[in-house]
């Protein structure tokens, strides 16, 4: 049976827009992220090696060479035994550095542009006949369907639409970045498709055509030779060179790299496809033989790379032989998509931009430039493909043309060894090697082709020379060209030179190692960066790269530390390098963004660099490493833990440790103050800590500061550092030291108040006692003067003198009761209970307002008392008295001649309520914390002692009481003394009022 | 150290699995099973048994 060609190519494009429209979805979220990122659909995306030459050729090759197919798929599953461990370092180091394809990954480990560009163009023509071996084999699978149609038709129609579903593909929008997760998810699915369809043809091989598996043992048994047709070439076959191509092939070929590594969504994904990706080839490949002994059986008439398609064909299977060409399209265009990309994006990082963007300016819009570049580079990439296929291939088998490929990607294989395991591998040494095994590889296998094709005319036969009589040309081509290779890899390493960014990204790559930046960089903000990158890149590029690598950082457009724009200017290049490739990147960086390399700044950095990679790697270290690092942990933590301000300053004043200490003192988080120099911390910071470490001081002790609302007291010290940091030349700095003794201060001072007080309560006690006699003689006196005037005629003179005498003898009473408060206040003696009696509140209060009255400043002011009638208060009447005087005192004091005192008693439930008011001047804000301070008085010396609101307060308190002094709105002070009308159980002793 | 000695013997078990495959695939043992007339499927078998130490492998470290 036959089908049509428009049949087949509705068929084909009907097969690409469902595979579109998989992309799409998955990348708009209509098919979930969990089943886009799944391991399993990563390790299905991976069978994009299985290409025609799977499908098809491998049966051929089962004909031909027997189980010699085999070793492209067991070679395979050997490398990927590798996958959980060196495929995962070449990952880190392709996600680290935004490498996205083999030539960035070259062109970072042997730095140069030379690098790129050759490696890119050999990739470029190595893949050239992979790519003419899927078109031959769509175009041959459709002349077996239809038998009609000239295949150069096909051919171009065939790469046509690849072409434009390509683009679609990878370049349909601005994206700078290579993540596809649509393409993963297309890929995946081509890769089931593919499956189900060879499965299909091998399932109906079996029982359709044979009847079953013991009909086919059966059959098998009746042509031993069968059997011995598939096993000899195992043993006389180039077995294992082909197992070592197909090793080198896993991860070199470019969708392979790709698909691996550059579109990778997660991964941990890689130890899955360690064993998922080789069962899926495994499963691929199962039905190979039963496929070509159905054909042999029915003597399809096709190649035996077509048996997939001539058995349905043969038993009129429409469907089956639909399904199977869908397939084959599936394997074909897959590979050249992927391909193409990769290439592309190659040509475009390391041919095509490191021309162009010489003459670019800042109107340009490297986003469109890339975009268009990239379609314009698949485009003749394909193109490419298309001519090798027109002017070059000619009767050649699929497999042969794939195997051309094969052997000039093991090329890289030197290359990627020493980018793995050998710092001492050079630039110099890859290049030679790579163009003397390219040399062979042209040599032995490219020439006979363009000589067969008639493009170069016979001459020696390179081939034949270099092929021993009975050995494989494959095994010849891969030995001479990998010794070639490897020889003059090893001999340029050795012989040449490597420059210190070699040196750099060899340790990176081989070991991992950590490398802190170093250098300052000369714009000194992230807009002087967006001013030089647009130059180049054009201004919206220039913006988007700025502004994306200060969000990665958590950065703004106003940071101006040196350590953190180092650490922009090393960010911006790895973006760049994601977009550019890394050689390109580097350009325009180290062009753009210079870098004062002798300068000390960046030491921050350059510690904070080498802790996040010693965390980052700490998993990795080993043995005497781990306990460095272990140690290192230890040190830090208890630097950052300790009770006291530490601070160290680089030599340059660039803050280097800042531990939480700091930055409960300062108020300034070490985020922001690592990396900063130190005079511009913010004040008063920056001056004090910039001055003492300026200064010859080694210590400073009491050093005042003010901020906030407080005064604060601080001991600062210092000391030099000798030990350097890195590699860095300038070594030393300062530790410094910063103790907050505020409290202790505090606590000094109270302790000396305690100390005068005592020594007021010793003093106390003797001027009592020397007080308290000629007092003692005052009121004996007195009493005999009041005896002496009670005899005198009752006329006014008599009651004058008795009142004065009783006047004299309270006033006598009231020092007695002062000195007693006194030795009592410095003794810090309590109320006594005995001390307690009852007595008329309002007789108190008019008490201590005629002996306030009796003062010049009392006579001043007039006093008005309200309130208290009839209440009774129980407590010391002679110390009450005197905080009444003391109060009223102070508040006539306070209040100009002429104004008003007022005093209001009331009672307020089981308390007293004495309210003094003034209105006078007032209580300062500043002075108001202090009057309850002993010896603390606004007035001049001799006119106030600064004791009389501490003894009041004192004996409120003693009585249970508050006493509080609040500012009037209005002016003046208000006082209010609150007492229990009876005292309280402390004050009594256990007796009741 | 748990995890460096993990790292190790992962190594290690890496390392065994590629002397398994050469062993398996590119030693005379290859030559043994292709001149000996083994049943049709047998490299199959061979790579499957190759795929599931491999898959072992994996879920070892994953366990660890």
């Amino acid at each position: 049976m036959t089908l049509e060609l428009w049949e087949l190519f509705l068929a084909a494009v009907a097969y690409l827009g469902a595979l579109f429209f998989v992309a799409y979805a998955a990348e708009r979220g209509r098919i979930p992220a969990r089943l886009v990122s799944h391991p399993l659909t990563y390790a299905l995306s991976l069978g994009v090696y299985a290409t025609s030459w799977s499908y098809y050729g491998s049966v051929g090759l089962a004909q031909s060479g027997g189980y010699n197919f085999l070793t492209i798929y067991i070679g395979v599953t050997i490398a990927f035994i590798f996958a959980p461990t060196l495929g995962q370092r070449v990952l880190h180091i392709a996600r680290d550095y935004q490498l996205a394809s083999l030539a960035d990954l070259f062109a970072f480990r042997y730095r140069g542009q030379a690098t790129g560009f050759l490696v890119t163009l050999f990739m470029l023509f190595g893949v050239m006949p992979y790519i003419a071996l899927q078109i031959r084999a769509v175009t041959e699978s459709i002349r077996t369907i239809t038998h009609e149609a000239p295949p150069e038709i096909i051919a171009l129609v065939f790469c046509v639409t690849l072409t434009v579903f390509a683009i679609l593909f990878g370049a349909r929008h601005i994206t700078p970045r290579e993540k596809h997760e649509g393409l993963v998810a297309a890929i995946a699915f081509e890769s089931a498709v593919k499956l189900v369809a060879l499965l299909s043809v091998g399932a109906f091989a079996v029982w359709g055509v044979f009847g079953g598996l013991d009909e086919l043992d059966l059959w098998l048994q009746a042509r031993p030779q069968t059997l011995e047709a598939l096993y000899r070439p195992v043993i006389e076959g180039p077995w294992v060179t082909l197992l070592f191509l197909a090793f080198c092939a896993a991860f070199l070929l470019p969708r392979q790299f790709h698909m691996t590594f550059t579109e990778n969504l997660a991964p941990n994904a890689l130890g899955t496809a360690s064993w998922v990706f080789p069962l899926y080839l495994l499963l691929l490949n199962l039905p190979i033989v039963p496929i070509l002994w159905a054909g042999q059986h029915l003597g399809v008439a096709t190649s035996a790379d077509f048996y997939p398609l001539g058995i349905a064909l043969q038993h009129g299977h429409g469907a089956l032989a639909l399904l199977t060409f869908i397939g084959g399209i599936s394997a074909a265009s897959a590979m050249v998509i992927v391909t193409t990309l990769a290439l592309a994006s190659m040509c475009l990082n390391h041919l095509v931009l490191p021309a162009s963007l010489v003459s670019s300016r800042a109107q340009t819009d490297l986003y469109r430039w890339i975009l268009w570049g990239k379609r314009i580079a698949i485009a003749a990439i394909i193109a490419a493909g298309y001519a090798f296929y027109r002017l070059v291939v000619r009767d050649e088998g699929l497999v042969e043309l794939g195997l051309i490929s094969f052997v000039a990607i093991a090329q890289l294989l030197p290359g990627l060894l020493g980018l793995l395991f050998w710092p001492r591998a050079s630039r110099v040494g890859f290049l030679a090697g790579l163009m003397g095994g390219a040399l062979a590889w042209f040599g032995m296998l490219i020439v006979p082709l363009l000589v067969n094709a008639n493009v170069l005319s016979e001459g020696v036969n390179v081939t034949d020379l270099l092929t021993r009589e009975g050995s494989n040309i494959w095994t010849a081509a891969t030995f001479w060209s990998l010794a070639a290779n490897s020889l003059l890899f090893v001999a340029g390493s050795l012989l040449g030179e490597r420059n210190a960014e070699e040196a750099e990204a060899a340790e990176i790559c081989t070991q991992g190692d950590i490398k802190p930046l170093s250098g300052e960089v000369t714009e000194t903000s992230p807009g002087q960066f967006q001013r030089q990158l647009s130059e180049v890149m054009g201004a919206k590029a220039g913006k988007a790269e700025v502004v994306r690598a200060l969000d990665e950082l958590h950065l703004d457009m106003h940071e101006e530390r040196p350590a953190e724009l180092r650490r922009l200017r090393e960010r911006i290049e790895r973006n760049l390098s994601g977009l550019l490739g890394p050689v390109l990147a580097q350009l325009i960086v180290d062009n753009r963004l210079r870098l004062r390399h002798k300068s000390q700044v960046a030491m921050a950095e350059s510690i904070r660099f080498m802790e996040e990679r010693l965390e980052d790697s700490r998993t990795q270290l080993r043995g005497a490493m781990r306990a460095l690092d272990d140690l290192r942990r230890y040190h830090r933590d208890v630097l950052h833990e300790l009770p006291i301000g530490v601070c160290s300053v680089s030599g340059g004043g660039e803050i280097l440790i800042w531990n939480s200490a700091m930055n409960l003192l300062c108020d300034i988080d070490s985020r922001q103050a690592l990396g900063r120099n130190l005079a511009r911390l913010p004040q008063p910071w920056g001056k004090l800590l910039a001055d003492f470490a300026a200064s010859d001081d080694l210590h400073r002790v009491k050093e005042q500061l003010r901020f906030g609302e407080h005064r604060h007291s601080f001991n600062l010290h210092k000391a030099e550092i000798a030990t350097s940091v890195g590699e860095l030349q300038e070594a030393g700095g300062l530790v410094i030291l910063l103790e907050d003794r505020t409290e202790l201060d505090t606590l000094e001072a109270e302790l000396s108040h305690a100390a005068r007080l005592a020594s007021i309560g010793r003093f106390a006690a003797g001027v009592a006692h020397e007080i308290g006699n000629p007092l003692t003689g005052i009121d004996s006196i007195v009493q005999n003067m009041q005896y002496d005037v009670q005899n005198l005629p009752d006329n006014d003179q008599r009651r004058e003198l008795l009142q004065a005498a009783r006047d004299v003898r309270q006033q006598a009473q009231r020092i007695g009761a002062i000195v007693k408060s006194l030795l009592a206040f410095s003794h810090g003696e309590t109320l006594g209970a005995h001390d307690c009696e009852p007595f008329a509140v309002s007789d108190c209060i008019d008490e201590a307002v005629r002996l306030v009255s009796l003062s010049r400043a009392g006579k001043q002011v007039q006093i008005d008392a309200s309130g208290g009638a009839g209440l009774t208060l129980t407590a010391d009447r002679q110390r009450i008295l005197q905080v009444l005087v003391n109060l009223l005192s102070n508040a006539c004091d306070a209040s100009p001649p002429g104004s008003r005192v007022e005093v209001r008693c009331a009672r307020d439930g089981e308390h007293l309520t004495v309210d003094i008011t003034d209105r006078g001047c007032g209580i300062p804000e500043e002075q108001r914390q202090r009057i309850f301070e002993p010896f603390f008085t606004t007035k001049k010396v001799g006119e106030g002692t600064g004791l009389g609101l501490p003894l009041a307060h004192s004996i409120v308190e003693d009585h249970d009481g508050q006493l509080n002094v609040h500012d009037r709105a209005e002016g003046g002070t208000q006082v209010i003394v609150r007492l229990p009308l009876m005292p309280t159980q402390k004050n009594t002793g256990g007796k009741s009022a | 150290m748990p995890e460096s000695s993990n790292s190790r013997s992962a190594g290690e078990r890496v390392f065994l699995l590629l002397l398994l495959a050469l062993f398996l695939f590119a030693s005379p043992f290859a030559e043994w099973w292709a001149s000996s007339r083994l049943p049709w499927h047998f490299p199959f078998t061979l790579w499957l048994l190759l795929i599931a130490l491999v898959a072992a492998n994996q879920f070892l470290d994953r366990r660890r």
